[in-house]
């Protein structure tokens, strides 16, 4: 049959040219024009000051990334060890959430971490405050929480933790649990079969997780503004004040956008050597 | 293998609570009896009640459930073929192209929405120029003009569904075994028989989890949609990101506690289905005649039929009740709007008295909006900008002239608010709203009434001050107190201003920058002092008694909304129908009464309290009728903003940026 079926996928390969491949000529295109339409490199050139906003997306995004793994695999590792029922469950659970929309999931965050919000409400209810500012010799009212970068940092592993437990999850559970078995037999203790067979055939999971976390979160736009209250400008906030937003400027907005595309391609192509070429774990 | 301890048990708790908490809040103030999202007010259905009367929730509910219902089902069909292509290509071509499929995966999701964005409007603008030139040269054909709109958001899908596709079903192909399908042929089978027969079984799992994926992410999408859907169709993730300007109607909160509650019961009680039939086999499984031949589906086969099957039904119950807004008639008006900017019953009313279909869309600022005509989506013919951005479409040739002759009502505008700077001749504009900018506080948090923008600015209340998340209000604010001109064009000036607030933000005084969120924000008693528009006062009044409003002694802006018909409309009659429709003394009194805006009219305006008292059966207070309707001598100290000149623009833009970083 090789060969024969090849051509099913024309269609396909022809929408990829269209849809794909030609917005992103466009992008390079805009991202070299001024905006009577001549070449410049003057946007490249505006992008250094904005340099304190690039740092600050791929920091906040990176922190949300080890949280997300540092929650995610645990989750996932635990979820595998249980029954099947039980992990059945926690699957539908998981990804139940993304069928509530994610702003207002965001939106409900911010009565939860407002000075006033649910939170603050219960440490000053059982005391947590007073007891803070007793030993800390503070008078605070109340934590301060939204509109700080832990907010936004909360944000980004609350919407894309199933991201990192999905692919995680599917390859721990289909590990061969022969190799584990031979492990033991061979007079591995419970931590070395993590360490020396579950880890590393887990890795492709891993990284596919990293990925799908890094990406959405470094260039998040909706998030940091609610959460961040404004303070916390991020990338994506700034894109988007290009093209929809407050500062209509699209060649700027697109030369942003490159420039992130290229940094974050380098970050994953890096990434990926690192782990040895595996094939990427296909979600879900 | 062991089994779990208890301490675990007690992370992967902790863990959905942490995923549910925010769902449960949002579910719990769906039933609230009040509008806020923060101060409970007691059990109530009337949300829902309300959602199926909300016709732009439920129409971007009908967009977004279409839209991902058509690009799930293309993508699915497009996406095996293509897979089976790869499979079948040279390892150097499925190489390149895999690598090319997973762009639309690897791109951060606002660069595939920008990029798409960018390419739709640059072929539109070579299209349209082309269509004109067509059309004029001959009269045989005529090549239709286009615009971004749900064409284009459905191709946005379809392109970032399709690797998802790929993505599942590539793995089930290699997994298959190769010599079936030769084996098959060979017994006399030709390759469509030999897919139907040996390949789409094979593969099955991996099309309904694609599929899968691919609804879900559709559903799920916000940031490309945005982009990529024009103006003319709005998703439930685009008319939510468009409400936050204001507030999130718990309308919201109640559609999708029912979607939320719909997908949960059919995952239920296919669960408990599922799980009786399974024990059925179990039983059965133990006569060994029987257990011989049972296949066992696989465990993710089974849960992706599930949740497949769910989002299924959902889609038709849900699509039932939202395709009641599909039907269309031949005579339609495009509006777009602030959000919860009107009483809705208008448009119904309006509607059934016309027979005009509105379609009516809202954008979040001034500045959004502008962006939106200038990038190209915008189909729009009535558009509700404020005094300064009307002033800009004007000098940029966007706006166009009104018939007034079409507009009787228009004679019922208070002459005060006509022939204003920013349309000195009365050509283009009928006014809908006015108001005042003033400082809201909350009496509780502060130890005297304020009465001066110094408030703004005051380390005194360091980390209780809202900033508004506006350039032009915010600069306005710090050029009031610094004594100058809220239009001044004098860069120094600008300056000073915009080091007054950067000033402010290092030490602390703000909590943050805000629009809508100050609803919560004032209502929940977060914060002590902001500066907002004097109609939404009066709205977070009803849900904190605590807040006060004051136009400052420096002074203020006073601002006037004004429906315009664009230039690219192409509905002038029913737009000019609408104008006049809404500018009728009836259609303001409600509005007022809906949204707590000032109307225009002068018979609405001064016939409000009366209308009220009828209403409600209790006098209006005439202090806040006052700061609805500002009086004369308050006005005195109030500008309207006016356009400012492309640099100085330009500097408020980079000044603006600034302050974010």
């Amino acid at each position: 049959m090789r060969n024969k079926q090849a051509p099913l996928a024309i269609p396909y390969v022809i929408w990829m040219a269209l849809f794909v491949v030609a917005p992103i000529i466009m992008v390079v295109i805009y991202a070299f024009s001024s905006a009577d339409g001549g070449f410049t490199l003057a946007n490249f050139s505006s992008i250094g000051d904005y340099a304190v906003i690039f740092t600050r997306s791929f920091k906040l995004a990176f922190i949300a990334t080890v949280v997300c793994l540092l929650i995610g695999y645990p989750v996932s590792y635990v979820m595998s060890r249980e029954g099947e029922k039980f992990q059945r469950i926690a699957m539908v659970l998981i990804m139940l959430p993304m069928w509530m929309n994610f702003l207002l999931r965001t939106y409900s965050w911010i009565s939860i971490l407002e000075n006033n919000g649910l939170l603050n409400q219960f440490f000053r209810a059982a005391g947590i405050i007073d007891l803070y500012n007793s030993i800390m010799g503070t008078d605070i009212e109340y934590f301060r929480m939204i509109g700080t970068s832990g907010a936004v940092v909360l944000g980004m592993v609350y919407n894309y933790l199933p991201f990192m437990i999905l692919p995680i999850y599917s390859v721990i559970i289909k590990l061969d649990k022969s190799l584990i078995e031979a492990a033991r037999d061979l007079g591995a203790n419970s931590y070395n079969v993590f360490r020396r067979v579950i880890l590393p055939l887990s890795l492709p999971g891993v990284l596919s997780g990293i990925t799908m976390v890094f990406v959405p979160s470094v260039s998040t736009f909706a998030i940091s503004k609610m959460l961040g209250g404004g303070t916390q400008m991020m990338l994506g906030d700034l894109i988007e004040q290009q093209f929809l937003g407050g500062a209509y400027n699209p060649q700027l907005g697109a030369a942003i956008s490159l420039v992130m595309m290229i940094i974050v391609v380098v970050c994953m192509v890096v990434m990926n050597r690192f782990g040895e070429g595996e094939e990427q774990a296909v979600m879900l | 293998m062991k089994r779990n301890s208890a301490l675990n048990r007690f992370f992967m708790f902790l863990v959905f609570l942490f995923l549910y908490a925010p769902i449960l809040l949002l579910i719990v103030f769906s039933f609230n009896a009040g509008d806020s999202s923060i101060v409970w007010k007691g059990f109530s259905l009337h949300w829902y009640e309300k959602l199926f009367s909300n016709r732009i929730i439920l129409q971007s509910l009908y967009t977004t459930l279409l839209v991902s219902f058509l690009a799930t089902i293309i993508a699915t069909l497009a996406g095996t073929f293509a897979a089976i292509g790869f499979y079948a290509m040279r390892r150097r071509y499925r190489n390149v192209l895999n690598t090319v499929n997973n762009i639309p995966m690897m791109n951060a999701d606002i660069v595939t929405g920008v990029a798409m964005c960018l390419l739709f409007v640059a072929f539109f603008n070579y299209w349209n120029d082309f269509a004109t030139w067509f059309n004029a040269s001959q009269s045989f054909v005529s090549l239709p003009h286009l615009t971004m709109g749900f064409g284009t958001l459905l191709i946005a899908h379809i392109t970032f569904n399709i690797p998802y596709v790929i993505l599942s079903v590539s793995p089930k192909l290699r997994q298959m075994d190769k010599n079936l399908v030769d084996a098959a042929m060979d017994l006399g089978c030709t390759w469509m028989q030999a897919f139907w027969k040996v390949i789409m079984p094979e593969i099955k799992p991996g099309i309904v989890s694609g599929a899968l994926t691919a609804f879900t992410m559709s559903v799920d999408d916000f940031i490309i949609s945005y982009f990529t859907a024009g103006t003319s169709s709005s998703t439930l993730a685009m008319t939510i990101y468009g409400m936050t300007k204001k507030r999130v109607s718990p309308e919201v909160n109640a559609i999708s506690t029912l979607l939320f509650l719909t997908v949960l019961t059919l995952l239920v009680i296919v669960n408990v289905r599922e799980a009786r039939a399974e024990e059925l086999r179990r039983r059965s499984a133990s006569l060994p005649a029987y257990g011989a031949e049972y296949h066992a589906p696989s465990k993710s086969v089974i849960l992706l039929k599930r949740v497949a099957g769910g989002a299924l039904a959902c889609f038709v119950v849900f699509g039932m009740i939202a395709l009641r807004q599909g039907a269309k008639t031949e005579r339609v008006v495009n509006v777009c709007s602030w959000g919860e900017y009107i009483d809705e019953s208008l448009i119904d009313q309006f509607e059934a008295e016309t027979g005009i279909t509105v379609n009516y869309q809202t954008a979040d600022s001034n500045e959004t909006l502008y962006s939106q005509l200038k990038t190209g989506g915008a189909d729009f013919d009535v558009v509700v900008p404020s005094d300064y951005m009307i002033a800009r479409l004007i000098a940029e040739d966007m706006l166009s002239e009104i018939d007034y002759s079409n507009v009787p009502n228009y004679d019922l505008i208070d002459e005060r608010f006509k022939g204003l700077s920013y349309d000195p001749e009365n050509k283009y504009t009928v006014p809908y709203t006015w108001g005042t900018v003033g400082i809201i506080y909350n009496t509780t948090m502060v130890d005297e009434p304020i009465t001066s923008w110094s408030a703004m600015f005051d380390e005194k209340y360091a980390g209780e001050v809202v900033m508004i998340r506006n350039s032009r209000d915010a600069l306005a604010a710090a050029l009031l107190y610094l004594g100058y001109d809220i239009n001044t064009t004098d860069v120094d000036q600008i300056q000073e201003a915009y080091r007054l607030i950067a000033d402010a933000k290092a030490k602390g005084v703000y909590q943050g920058f805000y629009m809508d969120e100050i609803f919560q924000k004032m209502e929940g008693g977060n914060a002590a002092i902001t500066m907002y528009y004097a109609g939404d006062y009066l709205s977070m009044l009803e849900n904190n008694e605590d807040l006060a409003f004051v136009v400052p002694e420096e002074g203020s802006n006073w601002f006037v909304d004004a429906m315009c018909i664009l230039k690219t409309s192409r509905n002038k009659t029913e737009a000019e129908e609408w104008i006049n429709f809404i500018a009728s003394t009836q259609s303001n009194l409600a509005n007022m009464d809906y949204i707590w805006y000032a109307s225009p009219n002068t018979e609405a305006l001064e016939g409000y309290p009366d209308y009220y008292q009828e209403a409600y059966e209790e006098e209006l207070d005439p202090s806040l009728y006052e700061i609805m309707a500002a009086p004369p001598e308050t006005l005195e100290r109030c500008t309207l903003y006016e356009n400012l000149p492309p640099e100085i623009l330009t500097l408020y833009n980079e000044l603006w940026t600034k302050l974010g970083i």
